[in-house]
């Protein structure tokens, strides 16, 4: 990857296409969850590679090229958000509910009803606890990755995720039943 | 290690965060309180919902839209300000000047501007301030100082000092029946 890094600050736009390949799904995915729009997260992965690529020459250890590409994905998320709000699937607008006959999560899973209900208590997260959150447990990034990409103390993003894990938790249970 | 500790660590174990020595007190408490077990495994379950997430794959066309971006903003500027023809013809004659040589150009070009429009403003200001002063009737005021007799005389208040100098004045009057101002008056209003 260093290498591949090295080679695009140079100007190599086929070096920069690998890191799109290596990343671009990722990148995709984590803006996906954020916003709950696919055209939303087509839109700012586009954005966060051109950024990428546009001020590459600002970064200063190539090795942190993941972190630091996750963070202008971040970035270009909030930037959106302080905008307009996105046209999420919220279950505080329009919940939910597990059909009686399949109060059971994993019976819900089965009927691919699970997959929205965890969006759904995703996107009742504030911006700053889902962000660490999807980050952590859907992308199995470290937490001294996460710090890196949210300019945060390991202490602080430790705590947020463990809230959030808390909140999704409860708001599972409260739409699920006991 | 106490259930508050215990509790507050979970999240850290689900992610694989804690070190070995963490770990092993964790485990052993849980083994041995079925409050903090009952915690852990409601956020197990979780977790696992998490882990089910969908991934989705990315539109092959995004790349497409970011080498194109990238491509255009590396351009140089002339070539992204426009897609028009002639401006590929212009930037053809524009290359040849020295990139130094044309920013001085264009710099100087924009100084002779603001300095010109000034100095018109300038000038403008001061006749109309005399005009507003010495007439009720606005005028157009044009002086030939070629016909001045004494243009040493020319003082502060020019007005003053032109009593009875002989001099060739047009003033245009523009009233609401000559709103043009065609008619001009070759008289001199100031003699006595």
């Amino acid at each position: 990857m260093i290498d591949l890094v090295s080679k695009a600050k140079q100007g190599d736009v086929n070096a920069f296409h690998q890191l799109y390949n290596q990343f671009g799904r990722d990148i995709y995915n984590f803006v996906y969850r954020l916003t709950g729009s696919k055209e939303e997260a087509e839109d700012l992965t586009q954005e966060t590679f051109v950024k990428a690529y546009m001020e590459l020459k600002h970064l200063r250890e190539d090795s942190r090229f993941k972190s630091w590409l996750f963070s202008i994905a971040r970035n270009e998320v909030y930037q959106r958000a302080r905008r307009h709000a996105f046209k999420t699937k919220s279950l505080e607008e329009e919940p939910v509910q597990i059909r009686s006959q399949e109060k059971n999560p994993e019976e819900a899973y089965l009927h691919g009803e699970l997959s929205e209900l965890v969006q759904s208590a995703l996107d009742s997260l504030p911006l700053k606890l889902k962000t660490v959150l999807i980050l952590a447990a859907v992308q199995n990034h470290s937490y001294q990755e996460i710090a890196e990409m949210v300019g945060r103390s390991m202490a602080a993003v430790k705590t947020d995720i463990h809230r959030a894990r808390l909140r999704v938790r409860d708001y599972i249970k409260k739409h699920t039943g006991p | 290690m106490n259930c508050e500790l215990c509790q507050q660590e979970l999240s850290s174990y689900l992610d694989g965060e804690l070190s070995e020595a963490m770990v092993t007190q964790l485990q052993e408490h849980l083994a041995a309180c079925p409050e903090c077990q009952a915690e852990y495994t409601s956020l197990q379950r979780v977790q696992e919902m998490l882990a089910t997430v969908e991934v989705l794959d990315l539109n092959p066309g995004v790349w497409a839209r970011v080498e194109r971006q990238i491509t255009r903003r590396r351009a140089p500027f002339l070539e992204r300000i426009s897609s028009f023809g002639f401006q590929n013809r212009m930037r053809r004659y524009v290359d040849l000047i020295p990139r130094p040589v044309l920013i001085g150009a264009l710099a100087a070009l924009l100084l002779v501007f603001a300095v010109f429009t000034f100095y018109q403003h300038y000038e403008t200001r001061t006749l109309m301030t005399w005009v507003e002063q010495y007439s009720t009737t606005p005028v157009d005021l044009e002086v030939n100082p070629f016909s001045l007799q004494d243009e040493e005389s020319l003082d502060e208040n020019p007005f003053d000092t032109l009593r009875g100098v002989s001099l060739d004045l047009n003033i245009n009057y523009f009233s609401p029946s000559d709103p043009l101002g065609n008619e001009t008056l070759e008289k001199n209003p100031f003699s006595t």
